[in-house]
């Protein structure tokens, strides 16, 4: 938590792979904060985060459908959000959903840390 | 010469029936003393037959008639004389003894057409008549014979006329035996010379077919030189008398041709040959055409009598029929040959028979036929070696459809067989059995013919199994005309659209087609029209009772046997089922893909995790093991990757999105990523002017990648690999060329097979599950563009994709960018 400042809300269904997002991210000083479901990720209960890491195909939710809604909202259309996938078209599906990235999974992490680096400090511009 | 006693009908036959009533009254007829005897004589002078009436054992003449007198000779006197003395001629001709043979036995004696020869004019020269006559011994009270009384009807005519008849029938017969007409005109002159008896040379001669030239025929007393130099005279008003009697068409009679003006330019040549009169009668059809003329030449001037005119009919008459008949014989023979050359030219096996089924004739293509050459009047009913029923039960040759039709006399239509030939091969045949008549209605033979229907049989099966094939598929198939009126529709149809072949034959087709797609059709037909096929075309259908159902449509234009499109067949298969499963297939593969990625995801996260601490901590050996452990990973998320890509390309859900993109960035982007996956190669591009292409740019990226992967990887001594873009007509081509190890050229063309990795020993150590290409290959191949490799071993490899400029847009903007 050496970065404070910069808060990244993570959406991922896989225990493993959410484990070695958060410990990549923290390692690099972000903070990370995990959701499980919808529900509590819609309410933000600890207020917007600075950067939206979201899988696109969870159970029970679609991190697709949740992008473009994100994106289509007053309040929550200025955070960056990176969709997450394992499926090929997901890129495509990021594109279509408005996302400002995407990452493929299996992701190289000097690509992700590069991606993630990237939207943090353009939203930090705006 | 008979003795027929009592045969009353024989006598009132030939006219010489004596009145037995008044016998006894003639008797004494020749007193002429009382008035009946009076009347009596006067009937006995007057009668219409010869009466005379012998008296006592020398026969002495009692009593002649004038129709006696008449027959033996009007001068002679013969009253008191007895036979012996009045007609010294009979002597030896068997009268004589007739009459003592009456008088001494007082039995009568008929005489039937007997010949007697009379020397009527006391000229010496004996005449032949034929009498039919009567002996009655003229008996006393007591019952002894006085003498005899004579009752004859000369029936000369009739017996010569007879006797020509046969004569003539004998010498027509001639010709029905094959004798030739020469020999049986030379018959006919000799039989009217013998006929004649008088030194009479007789002559025939033929006109010429060109009608305007007599031709030698027959004259066999004539000297040969005479009949030589008159041969081919040309006839005329003044052509001696056969010459002009063809001219004149009439009878030319020259009596004394040292005279006649007709025989000026012949004189000396008849005189060098003493001949001397000359009759000459044209002959004629019986249509009145002009065949000849027949003569009568004599060595002496002279005219004809009547019966030299009675001959001269009946030679003309005789040589008329000779020459007629052996003109229809000709004619029937060369009729018969040019039949049978008619028959022998027939492509259909043809074959006659007798009465009795024994071949008579055969032409070539029965011995084509029946494999066989038929041995005439052996092989009977068929010329066929073995034979069988339709249903393949063997048929004796004595039942086959000609055995019947000779045997019953009628004929068989419609019947069907199977000839079987000595070689084993097989012909199905309809025969055409006829029974040949003769005009009494007999049967004398028949002819067959046997038309190979061999190959209508085979199409009629293989239209039957077809028309099974079609009944019973499971897709429908239908027909229609070039109007989109619906002509057949099997059970398949039936079955996915709802609707009876009742319902749906005659409909317009659009009754299957949803509103909003009721604009397909007028493009299907206009591409039916224009010869096209529509393949695999997949499309939405309505079925009866309203419910979409998706299709995919097979549409081939229908052309009739002169190859003008009549219509369109129409294949369209239920493929809902199909889509469904495609679904749950792709379903399934994107699960796939997520759960074998996922693990690696974290494998690698951990992996690059643990290597950047190791590598804080200053232990640079172990996260540089790790970095290769990365690698690893890296390639088994590619050949997943490609797995992946192979099960969908293989089940057909491949999922293809085609979006415009620039082609130039697009490659620029592809290579600067591929950089950094090497640090021994420098990737190079050239390219032309940039395009906007309209294609699946994700696979488009793939295909690329996969080359300068394989370029990359099999050019490990190079240093360079070169990406291209040109511009081609139609198509834009992207090149990738490496400076490896290059592939054989019999190994090329199987390249983009699947699994397919060239072997041998520069390959060991080159990893991977050949999927490569083959992935490459499938991506272009659905852009309807085409990938082609050039290589040479141990100089590199280059492969060329195009990608097709329909549906690409030129973009002018970029053309700057794209030169740089």
């Amino acid at each position: 938590m050496t970065r404070g400042t910069q808060r990244i809300l993570v959406a991922e269904d896989d225990q493993v792979v959410l484990d070695v997002l958060r410990l990549i991210l923290e390692e690099e000083g972000y903070a990370v904060e995990a959701v499980a479901d919808e529900a509590t990720l819609r309410a933000f209960p600890h207020g917007y985060p600075d950067l939206l890491f979201l899988d696109i195909w969870m159970s029970g939710w679609d991190g697709g459908d949740l992008c473009r809604e994100l994106k289509c909202g007053e309040e929550t259309r200025e955070i960056p959000i990176l969709l997450c996938s394992a499926n090929r078209d997901g890129e495509r599906i990021a594109r279509e959903a408005g996302a400002d990235g995407f990452i493929a999974k299996p992701f190289d992490m000097d690509d992700l840390l590069a991606t993630v680096a990237r939207h943090l400090h353009a939203q930090a511009r705006s | 010469m008979t003795i027929q006693q009592g045969d009353t009908r024989l006598l009132t036959s030939n006219g010489a029936t004596p009145p037995d009533d008044r016998v006894d009254d003639l008797r004494s007829l020749a007193g002429g003393e009382t008035g009946e005897r009076k009347r009596l004589h006067d009937l006995f002078m007057q009668a219409p037959a010869m009466i005379a009436i012998l008296r006592g054992p020398q026969h002495l003449f009692e009593l002649a008639n004038p129709l006696y007198m008449q027959a033996v000779g009007a001068g002679r006197e013969i009253i008191g004389k007895s036979v012996r003395e009045a007609l010294p001629e009979i002597r030896g001709q068997g009268v004589l003894e007739l009459l003592d043979a009456v008088y001494r036995t007082g039995e009568p004696y008929f005489g039937d057409e007997t010949p007697v020869h009379l020397d009527r004019k006391g000229t010496g020269r004996l005449e032949e008549a034929f009498f039919n006559f009567v002996y009655l011994p003229d008996k006393d009270a007591a019952g002894e014979t006085q003498g005899i009384l004579v009752h004859a009807v000369d029936v000369t005519d009739q017996v010569r006329a007879r006797r020509r008849l046969e004569e003539q029938n004998r010498i027509l017969e001639m010709i029905t035996q094959g004798v030739s007409l020469a020999d049986a005109l030379d018959f006919l002159v000799r039989s009217i010379e013998r006929q004649s008896a008088n030194g009479m040379k007789g002559s025939l001669l033929l006109l010429d077919r060109d009608g305007k030239h007599l031709r030698h025929g027959a004259a066999p007393c004539l000297p040969a030189a005479y009949n030589a130099a008159i041969d081919g005279i040309a006839i005329g008003p003044n052509a001696g008398s056969c010459g002009t009697a063809a001219y004149t068409k009439a009878p030319v009679i020259v009596a004394d041709i040292a005279s006649d003006p007709l025989w000026a330019d012949f004189r000396d040549l008849a005189s060098e040959h003493d001949l001397r009169s000359c009759w000459s009668t044209p002959i004629f059809s019986a249509t009145g055409d002009l065949l000849g003329t027949f003569a009568m030449y004599y060595n002496e001037p002279r005219s004809p009598s009547e019966a030299d005119r009675n001959l001269i009919v009946f030679a003309t008459r005789t040589a008329a029929l000779l020459i007629e008949r052996t003109r229809a014989e000709e004619a029937m023979r060369e009729s018969e040959r040019r039949f049978r050359a008619m028959i022998d030219a027939l492509p259909a096996a043809i074959y006659t028979t007798d009465a009795e089924g024994r071949l008579t004739h055969f032409n070539p293509a029965a011995v084509a036929f029946s494999g066989r050459v038929p041995e005439l009047g052996t092989d009977q009913w068929c010329v066929t070696w073995k034979l069988s029923y339709p249903d393949g039960t063997p048929m004796p040759h004595d039942e086959c459809p000609m055995a019947i039709a000779l045997k019953e006399g009628r004929i068989i239509a419609g019947a069907e067989a199977i000839a079987e030939r000595p070689d084993g091969t097989r012909v199905w045949f309809t025969p055409f059995p006829t029974p040949l008549r003769d005009a009494a209605g007999r049967i004398v033979g028949g002819i067959n013919m046997l038309v190979d229907i061999t190959e209508r049989k085979q199409a009629e099966e293989a239209r039957a199994r077809l028309a099974a094939i079609v009944e019973s598929s499971d897709d429908a198939i239908v027909s229609k005309d070039l109007s989109g009126i619906i002509q057949t529709w099997n059970k398949g149809a039936e079955r996915i659209f709802g609707y009876t072949p009742e319902d749906a034959v005659g409909q317009p087709i659009t009754m299957i087609i949803p509103p909003d797609r009721l604009d397909e059709e007028p493009e299907i037909l206009r591409r039916i029209r224009c010869g096209e096929r529509v393949d695999h075309f997949e499309t939405v259908r309505r079925r009866k009772d309203g419910t979409l159902l998706d299709i995919s449509l097979t549409i081939s234009p229908v052309v009739d046997s002169r190859g003008a499109i009549v219509g369109a067949s129409k294949i369209a298969r239920d493929i809902t089922e199909r889509r469904a499963l495609e679904r749950q297939k792709d379903q399934f593969l994107g699960i796939a893909a997520h759960e074998l990625r996922t693990p690696v995801t974290g494998i690698k996260g951990y992996t690059q995790l643990l290597a950047r601490r190791l590598h804080r901590a200053g232990d640079t050996a172990s996260a540089e093991m790790l970095g290769k452990l990365d690698r690893q990973i890296d390639r088994l998320t590619g050949l997943i990757d490609d797995l992946l890509d192979v099960a969908r390309i293989e089940s057909g859900v491949l999922p293809f999105r085609p979006a415009p993109f620039e082609l130039n960035a697009f490659v620029r982007e592809t290579v600067e990523e591929m950089q950094q996956t090497t640090e021994r190669h420098t990737i190079a591009w050239e390219l032309a002017e940039s395009v906007t292409l309209v294609a699946d740019r994700d696979r488009i990226g793939q295909v690329l990648t996969n080359l300068l992967g394989n370029a990359i990887k099999y050019s490990p001594q190079a240093d360079r690999v070169v990406v291209r873009t040109t511009r081609d007509g139609e198509n834009v081509i992207v090149s990738v060329q490496d400076f490896g190890i290059g592939i054989p050229r019999e190994k090329q063309a199987h390249l983009f097979e699947r699994f397919y990795r060239v072997d041998g020993e520069s390959r060991a150590g080159f990893s991977g599950l050949g999927l490569g290409l083959y992935v490459a290959a499938e991506f272009v191949k659905r852009h309807g563009a085409a990938i082609w490799v050039e290589s040479e071993e141990g100089e590199g490899t280059t492969v060329r994709f195009s990608l097709p400029l329909n549906g690409l847009h030129g973009d002018k903007e970029h053309e700057v960018e794209g030169a740089a």
